[in-house]
């Protein structure tokens, strides 16, 4: 979700006075993120290891490359890295302990019983924000969500300011803070030495990158520039191996759509901004209402919906859409999740986790309000609804179609806006592919095989983690149910099941552990560290603050 | 013997249900404060019509009642020109008089819904908490499939008719071979069935809910029926569909169909019977309600079948009064186990109900999966499909609930089940004409009579909701929890809508009252009940 400062760059006018106070309108979202707390450093009962041997043993293995699920295995990991994984025998027979790695006498080891569990490689979430004083405050809420849904790596588009963001990076990578991997994505014109400083020409554009590399930036979190700024961003990110998304904001995207971008060298496109644009069977712009003002998040976020039937689902430009972008290696990061409540507000609202793990600020944030990003519920209606409901069908056809031709669809969730709670907002992303299509495998290859290789292909290297393969960084999650059956086990409130013994319903699976760089998390845990923060936000703050959308 | 014990599973889910209602205790009498009238004049001022047939809304109009009936619709101004008070009708000066003034507001038929069950003893033992969530809804006719036992059900039909109760009109459906004097008698053979048909007709019951019976039992039942002018909607379980599938049905004369089942069986590309599991078991409720889901593939769209069924349909004047409200957890068991209006009108034991259990019918949440929420999704897609088609082509959808299972509530159902055919691609004065006009016809058709409520008509009975806010800008005012709107002024979001007034035979009902008083009786029996037990939210 782009916080809206984007809108404004492509008009690369100097900044008037009225100028300045609508851009400080737009980002106001943003400038609140600036005043996040830091994770806290991680406390010493935080987390095991690294240890100098883990063996995680008698589990059942997905990989991540879509192959199917076999066990039982036990799974080495020295230090960060994986470095054996053996089978150790066919289900239903018993294991031979001869034929078992060892665990080695000396030094730190640890041993895990995973009998009868799966083990995948943990979530790779391309599109994410870390929350902000309004919202969340503090990071550790946000990363501990992230962790406790299995997600162990995260890529801020951005995750906060510049030097922030950068921050907390090098503290992950250092395992100094519980949070998932961090790759720092940066919209172009932000950080310290650039404040008070636009991008007016391509030259500025090139220096800016530039300038981002150098400060540790790994990618560019791009709008729908005007072509040639875009072009001078995209040609500068790719000579200095970076990455690139870009959120085609519907202010520009008459002049830069999702094919414009993929053309000039965009490595990816997020949210679908820009898709249906570039198939459009009878117009070029969107046939907007001619009251439509996108600043009215109401008309910004019910429009969009309202191109389901601008395209025509294997139709000739949808097909040479599909196959250029192939051409070009292409990623599409959906997003599903993040709009999901446009098309029941009420269900989004009302989500099982609310309850315990939304923060009331966050809860505030979501409610309908003209102000806060996201919270366009004004007057949103049946028809608000079904037109969301249409779009879905249409965008999701598109995506199963890009996944069958082998274009790779990758996992995204920009949780914190539109009712959608970090990391269970991820998982939400998950059962969406899977409504699009995708059989479960496929689902979790988006989620971390082909995830890692949008994170890697720009910086010409094969991927680090992923995937569950020897070599690897030991990035995982063991969750006790099997999620290809049922991708809810992956919520950290887990599924409902019917207990036959007690004749009563209860939850089952959510993460078990969560090992990220090969330091094992106990995942229930960090759901009950988010749990207290919940509590005690909630006994500090007044009552009357609280706004009840149940109450007739 | 063999076939006695199959046959005795067959009907155990439905045994189940009878016995739910066994207690299920009756309207108590109308007091004198609910509801105002039937007046010798009601003039409703200054509101916008809709009038029930599809025509668009008009207004400011001034409609006058006498009685039970609509006598006068006076359009009194147009939009945006002072109405001229000289030119409005006047209030009698004397007799019981009274005037609403719904300047601004809507005014529409009562909603028809014509698949219902009253609750029963374990989910809501009492029938005015059920009576009272429809009328608050909108509803002012309900066609019970059935309510309760036979004799009960005529009771309270007549009551509700004589205005005794608090409660919506009641048309009797009875299922086969119910009634006290039958209690002891099987239908075996097609003379039974012609006698029941005549009982039935004999008692009191209007019109008969079928199930998937065997050809020469469905015929007699249909013939006798029809005969009589007698109605008929039929659940075609899945348990007799192989040789009872709605075409079939169709063809012997069958009024309506209710549900999907037997739909899709009709218009198959490759089967003739769904090609189950090898370890399907029907009794098993997740085998039930996750299989039919994955029909959505075995029809073509746009087919040759899809098409000649659609045909065959709209000769025999078929109804399709599809339900979709009650599967609709299928899709999404979080969003209806957790929809707005269960904290505060969803009596305990009916919530109790609804969690998964083997037992409670509809409550099949076993290990409910993605994988299952997706077939629904897809199911859906196929279904509203063949209902909007059917729609275009002239076909007759109408409105029905079976609230009361799968986390669906008694009124709110409705309302969801009106947002559901406008998904299905019908405008919402179509999807109103479904639950009004079209609903009336699927209930005076079979009786061979024009109708008599259902349309705003001068004429018809006075059946009337007033809401302050357009339906048909958003369909979710009618929910009695009503829809959330942005106050610009204070900043806040906020509930608006929800019908004000239910008119049924010219009472005038206060609508939010009437939810109150569900409130309070949700509140009594949670402050009877001990805390333990409650299934709590847990993670």
């Amino acid at each position: 979700m782009v916080l809206g400062i984007l809108e404004i760059e492509p008009s690369n006018q100097p900044i008037t006075m009225k100028k300045f106070l609508l851009f400080t309108f737009v980002a106001l979202p943003l400038l609140v993120s600036a005043q996040m707390i830091g994770g806290p450093d991680r406390k010493a009962n935080e987390g095991g290891g690294p240890y100098d041997q883990l063996i995680i043993r008698g589990v059942t293995l997905i990989d991540g490359t879509g192959g199917p699920p076999a066990g039982p295995v036990d799974i080495v990991v020295e230090k960060n890295k994986i470095v054996d994984i053996v089978s150790v025998g066919v289900p239903h027979i018993p294991i031979d302990p001869a034929k078992r790695p060892k665990l080695a006498t000396k030094g730190n080891v640890k041993e895990i019983d995973a009998t009868g569990k799966f083990i995948m490689p943990g979530i790779v979430d391309l599109h994410v924000h870390t929350g902000g004083a309004e919202k969340a405050p503090e990071a550790e809420y946000t990363y501990k969500l992230w962790l406790a849904n299995g997600i162990t790596t995260v890529r801020g588009v951005p995750a906060g300011e510049l030097e922030w963001s950068l921050s907390e990076k090098a503290r992950s990578a250092s395992n100094k803070i519980v949070a998932p991997r961090m790759i720092s994505f940066h919209r172009p014109g932000t950080g310290k030495e650039w404040e008070g400083r636009k991008i007016l020409t391509p030259a500025d554009a090139k220096e800016w990158v530039q300038y981002a590399k150098k400060k540790g930036v790994d990618g560019l979190k791009l709008g729908s520039h005007r072509p040639e700024i875009m072009k001078a961003l995209l040609d500068e990110a790719n000579a200095l191996g970076m990455g690139s998304t870009a959120h085609l904001a519907q202010s520009g995207v008459a002049q830069m759509n999702a094919l414009d971008a993929s053309r000039l060298g965009l490595t990816s496109m997020t949210h679908f901004y820009g898709l249906f644009e570039s198939m459009y069977e009878n117009h070029d712009v969107q046939p907007w209402p001619y009251d439509i003002n996108y600043g009215d998040e109401q008309h910004r976020f019910g429009q969009v919906a309202r191109q389901w039937n601008l395209v025509k689902p294997g139709g000739e430009k949808w097909n040479a859409l599909l196959d250029e972008f192939i051409e070009r290696d292409f990623y599409i990061n959906p997003t599903m999740t993040i709009y999901s409540a446009g098309r029941d507000v009420m269900a989004a609202r009302n989500a099982d986790w609310h309850a315990k793990y939304t923060l009331p600020t966050q809860m505030d944030f979501f409610t309908p309000s003209r102000l806060s990003h996201g919270a366009y519920w004004f007057d949103w209606t049946t028809e608000d609804e079904i037109e969301w409901k249409r779009f879905y069908q249409v965008w999701m056809q598109f995506l199963n179609d890009y996944k069958n031709r082998g274009g790779k669809v990758t996992v995204g969730s920009d949780s914190g806006f539109i009712y959608n709670l970090y990391g269970f907002g991820t998982v939400l992303e998950l059962e969406m592919l899977q409504e699009a299509g995708f059989h479960p495998l496929e689902v979790i290859r988006a989620a971390t095989m082909h995830g890692a290789e949008e994170v890697f292909k720009p910086l010409k290297k094969p991927i680090e983690f992923g995937v569950i393969r020897e070599g690897l960084l030991a990035d995982m999650v063991i969750v006790g149910e099997n999620p290809l059956q049922n991708l809810k086990v992956l919520y950290g409130t887990g599924a409902v099941r019917l207990n036959d013994e007690t004749g009563k319903p209860e939850r089952v699976g959510g993460v078990e552990f969560t090992i990220k760089d090969g330091i094992v998390y106990d995942a229930k845990q960090l759901l009950k560290d988010v749990e207290q923060m919940v509590i005690k936000q909630k006994s500090e703050r007044p009552d009357a603050t609280k706004v009840n959308l149940k109450q007739n | 013997m063999k076939y006695l014990i199959a046959c005795t599973l067959l009907i155990a889910s439905l045994m189940a249900e009878a016995q739910e209602r066994k207690a299920l205790t009756p309207g108590p009498d109308r007091k004198s404060g609910e509801g105002g009238g039937p007046y010798d004049q009601l003039i409703i001022r200054g509101v916008t019509m809709i009038d029930g047939t599809g025509a668009p809304p008009t207004g400011p109009v001034d409609i006058v009642v006498e009685k039970n009936k609509i006598v006068s619709i006076k359009s009194v101004g147009v939009p945006h020109i002072a109405i001229d008070p000289a030119k409005r009708p006047k209030l009698n000066t004397k007799g019981n008089v009274k005037e609403i003034d719904a300047t601004g507001k809507y005014i529409m038929p009562g909603l028809i819904d014509l698949h219902v069950h009253t609750g029963g003893e374990v989910k809501a033992e009492e029938s005015e908490y059920v009576y009272k969530l429809w009328m608050a809804n909108g509803i002012t006719t309900v066609r019970g499939v059935p309510f309760g036992p036979l004799e009960w059900s005529v009771s309270e039909s007549q009551r509700s008719a004589r205005n005794e109760i608090v409660a919506p009109r009641m048309i009797v459906f009875q299922r086969m071979g119910t009634g006290k004097e039958w209690a002891n008698r099987d239908v075996k053979s097609p003379e039974d069935a012609k006698e029941w048909v005549r009982y039935a007709k004999s008692k009191g019951v209007d019109g008969f809910k079928l199930g998937s019976h065997r050809p020469e039992i469905m015929k007699a039942l249909l013939d006798e029926a029809n005969a009589q002018g007698m109605g008929s909607t039929a659940h075609l379980a899945q348990s007799g569909v192989a040789q009872m599938n709605a075409l079939d049905a169709a063809r012997l004369g069958l009024t309506s169909m209710t549900h999907f089942y037997g739909l899709f069986e009709s218009m198959y590309e490759t089967h003739d019977v769904q090609p189950w599991p090898y370890d399907i078991n029907y009794g098993d409720e997740q085998h039930r309600f996750g299989q039919v889901a994955r029909q959505w593939n075995l029809v073509k769209p746009g087919g040759e079948k899809w098409n000649a069924l659609l045909d065959e349909f709209l000769e025999n004047d078929f109804f399709i009064n599809p339900t979709m409200t009650i599967y609709s957890a299928g899709r999404d068991v979080m969003r209806a186990r957790n929809a707005d209006w269960h904290e505060k009108y969803t009596l305990p034991t009916q919530m109790d109900f609804y969690q998964p259990s083997r037992t409670s019918h509809g409550a099949y949440w076993f290990d409910w999966t993605t994988e299952d929420e997706v077939a629904w999704k897809k199911y859906y897609q196929v279904w509203m499909q063949f209902l909007n088609e059917y729609k275009n082509r002239g076909g007759k959808i109408t409105l029905g609930s079976d609230s009361g299972y799968i986390y669906e509530l008694y009124g709110f159902g409705t309302i969801l089940e009106l947002e559901m055919l406008q998904e299905a691609g019908l405008h919402p004065l179509e999807v109103i004409r479904a639950g009004t006009m079209h609903a009336a016809e699927e209930v005076f058709y079979p009786k061979k009579k024009p109708i008599e409520y259902g349309v705003i008509r001068e004429g018809l009975l006075a059946d009337m909701i007033i809401v302050g806010e357009n339906p048909l800008q958003n369909l979710k005012v009618l929910y009695g929890t009503g829809a959330v709107r942005l106050n610009d002024a204070t900043g806040k979001p906020e509930r608006v809508g929800g019908v004000e007034y239910t008119i049924k035979d010219g009472i005038v009902y206060d609508a939010k009252q009437l939810l109150r008083d569900v409130e309070a009786m949700v509140n009594k029996q949670k402050a009877e009940r001990p805390a333990d037990t409650n299934i709590k939210k847990q993670n």
